[in-house]
């Protein structure tokens, strides 16, 4: 059997053909295998769909219980036998209950890693790396301009800013699930222990990760009929939310944003973003040439992102590789749909 | 202590991003109290536009970066970024904290003693041993620093008025003093943070803060009680403060400035030489052919020069209306009322008979009506 038999694009999403499943795919299919609970990988209406308990979780928060006509939870580490297939779950690192989903037909080993990162997040589990003849790694930073920083160190800026600017309210943008979770982590691992105010949109999330047992700490849901009291605290909301009519109500904010895409100075003033903070749930560019050595894959398969420098740097390292050009993922990949669903 | 480039990376960071005037002032206010001398004080000259770096081109960033990466990477990453320093700031491979690569970042005080110093060729390699020594922002900083590109929407005034806010200094006394004082600034400092006396001014022409015209609503004139004031002519050229004075060692400094205290002395050396005067006049500062006052546009022409060449000289001769004394010889004339100093100017121009400033004051005009012609009167509060 060739790769491309055992696993190769369509419009639907990817496609295994002996089991007659697609992973993470983009239109109603009859079997999904689902990486992680992002909307953009995550979609409702399919016949089936398999993945780790928390990503299903995600789902239903997120559908509503009806999201799937079955379900079936993947665990870690666990072998799942699909038709001719072999099909294992490992950890991604990304956000809560993130997976890479590995294949194994006839000898080979396919790894789709769906979004990862390396860098140390103590609400999900750590990537693994997985042996395999083809690694499909995502490109979301596949530059070499992005190299994220210290996590602590961007967390410092939003502290020192609070220090500075008692008198106003620091409004965070950030997504909904996993990086809002992540952010409120660092800001109690930097010894804030103040209540950390979030959207309506977010409440949900946040409780699925508390109930998922990632505690963090006094969170409060900003009332409509307070949202002036708030001068010197932290409230974060969905990214669509920080130059809302919504935002713009709290006491002189300073307007903030958590992401990758904030290491380039052009998109953080397009966002009209004045305290931006480089925390990233992706793989940098350091990240994604260690982990595709790590790996120790011949092939590499680069999908949603920066494919073209990726591929580069594989020629340049002596790896096959080839540009996987996917429809239907977030163009910017930290994206996500999450509106602000009401006004609280 | 925040002593090294990190830190004024760190500020310039913020700066670039925070569009409120008064979250800038806090900023700066803030480094310029945790940073020591004379890192402050350098800083304070970079941002208010006293540093020039010579041999730092655009060039020489091309060619380090050259050496350092896969060029189809670089065009990659130089397309999307779309700033070459940045994209260089960013790609540079990391040497900071890697074992056995350990070097402490550069203060700025460093830099500029080094830039100052430093022969063309050894350059690229004193460059390249900064860049490795620091973080993706220091990087950028020191890379905008050096091309004199830095764009974070702060202008010399401004930082003044944080460097008064140290203490209980007004802006304007920091502009009295700031043209006799040179980088790092130490005693300024000191005298902002009421921890050392008013700096030795020695400059025999320094610039004073000039009273600024402000245009009149109509509510105004229900308001203003004309016999308060006086009128006279707003000439479309530009504002102008001509200071001169004799050094320790007695010769003449005359230097001219905008309103902003912006030395524009080299652009106007037909001006500027035709002064002899102990004192401070402010005027506007106009072309005059034949007796007839020139359009702004003329006077562009002749504006943002380092230097200028005789026959724009002879062709668009420059002049000084004056408004106002501020100093008569050494005495300062400002607390006078209005209608004192006027008669001190008219006294003043009459003993300096000046190809350029002579006998070329204002006469006072009454007020008139806001339906009056175009060029409404400017009126001075005595």
């Amino acid at each position: 059997m060739r790769p491309h038999e055992l696993l190769h694009p369509t419009p639907a999403g990817l496609y295994c053909p002996p089991a007659d499943l697609y992973i993470d795919p983009v239109r109603p299919v009859a079997r999904a295998l689902i990486t992680h609970g992002h909307a953009d990988h995550a979609r409702a209406g399919h016949g089936a769909v398999l993945a780790t308990t928390e990503t299903l979780g995600i789902m239903a928060v997120r559908y509503g219980e009806g999201f799937t006509q079955s379900r079936q939870v993947a665990v870690l580490g666990g072998t799942v036998r699909i038709g001719a297939v072999d099909v294992t779950f490992h950890p991604a690192g990304h956000v809560l209950g993130s997976a890479q989903i590995a294949v194994e037909s006839g000898g080979i080993r396919i790894v789709a890693s769906g979004d990862y990162k390396r860098a140390a997040d103590r609400t999900c589990r750590a990537f693994e790396p997985v042996p395999c003849d083809v690694f499909i790694t995502e490109a979301t930073f596949g530059l070499p301009v992005f190299r994220h920083p210290d996590t602590a160190g961007e967390v410092a800026k939003l502290l020192s800013s609070l220090a500075l600017f008692p008198e106003r309210c620091h409004v965070i943008g950030a997504y909904a699930l996993g990086k809002a979770q992540r952010l409120i982590a660092l800001i109690r691992d930097a010894g804030y222990d103040r209540p950390i105010y979030v959207h309506g949109a977010m409440e949900k999330l946040i409780a699925f990760y508390e109930s998922s047992g990632v505690p963090l700490g006094d969170i409060r849901k900003v009332v409509a009929a307070e949202r002036k009291t708030l001068k010197g605290e932290i409230v974060i909301c969905p990214p669509s939310a920080i130059q809302d009519l919504w935002a713009r109500q709290l006491p002189d904010p300073v307007t903030a944003f958590a992401s990758g895409w904030m290491r380039i100075r052009a998109r953080a003033r397009q966002k009209g973003v004045e305290l931006p903070l480089i925390v990233s749930d992706h793989a940098d560019w350091n990240d994604l040439c260690t982990t595709i050595r790590d790996v120790g894959a011949p092939e590499i398969w680069v999908t949603h992102g920066q494919e073209d420098a990726l591929v580069r740097w594989c020629e340049m390292s002596g790896i096959r590789a080839r540009p996987l050009r996917l429809a239907g993922y977030g163009d910017d990949g930290e994206a996500e749909p999450d509106g602000p669903q009401a006004t609280p | 202590m925040n002593a090294d480039l990190n830190s004024f990376a760190w500020l310039l960071d913020r700066l670039a991003y925070e569009p409120r005037r008064n979250g800038k002032l806090a900023l700066i206010t803030d480094y310029f109290r945790c940073s020591p001398d004379p890192e402050r004080g350098f800083a304070l000259a970079a941002i208010t536009g006293q540093l020039r770096f010579a041999n730092a081109k655009a060039g020489l960033i091309r060619a380090l970066i050259a050496e350092r990466t896969d060029p189809e990477l670089f065009a990659l990453s130089y397309d999307y970024v779309g700033d070459l320093s940045e994209t260089v700031a960013l790609m540079w491979p990391a040497c900071h904290g890697a074992a056995g690569h350990y070097r402490p970042a550069p203060t700025l005080a460093e830099i500029v003693e080094a830039l100052a110093t430093t022969d063309k060729r050894a350059l690229p390699a004193l460059l390249a041993g900064w860049l490795d020594a620091l973080d993706e922002t220091g990087r950028w900083a020191l890379l905008k620093l050096i091309t004199g590109g830095l764009r974070i929407g702060v202008s010399a005034r401004m930082a003044k008025t944080a460097l008064a806010a140290l203490g209980e200094l007004e802006p304007d006394d920091i502009e009295e003093v700031w043209h006799g004082l040179e980088p790092p600034y130490a005693a300024l400092f000191a005298w902002a943070e009421g921890l050392g006396p008013r700096p030795d001014a020695s400059d025999p022409a320094p610039f004073r803060p000039a009273m600024l015209a402000h245009p009149l609503e109509d509510e105004d004139f229900d308001r203003l009680v004309p016999a308060d004031f006086s009128a006279e002519w707003k000439w479309d050229g530009i504002r102008i403060q001509a200071a001169s004075g004799l050094n320790s060692q007695g010769q003449r400094v005359t230097r001219l400035y905008s309103r902003t205290g912006e030395d524009i002395s080299g652009a106007f050396p037909d001006l500027a030489g035709g002064i002899a005067f102990d004192g401070a006049i402010d005027g506007e500062l106009l072309i005059v052919v034949d007796g007839r006052v020139q359009s702004f546009n003329v006077l562009q022409q002749r504006l943002n020069r380092k230097t200028v060449s005789a026959k724009l000289m002879t062709e668009h001769p420059a002049h000084i209306r004056a408004y106002d004394i501020l100093f008569d010889g050494t005495e300062d004339v400002r607390p006078l009322p209005l209608a004192e100093r006027r008669a001190r100017l008219e006294a003043f121009v009459a003993r300096h008979v000046l190809s350029t400033v002579g006998r070329r004051w204002q006469p006072a005009v009454p007020i008139l009506p806001a339906s009056g012609p175009d060029r409404t009167p400017m009126p001075s509060r005595a």
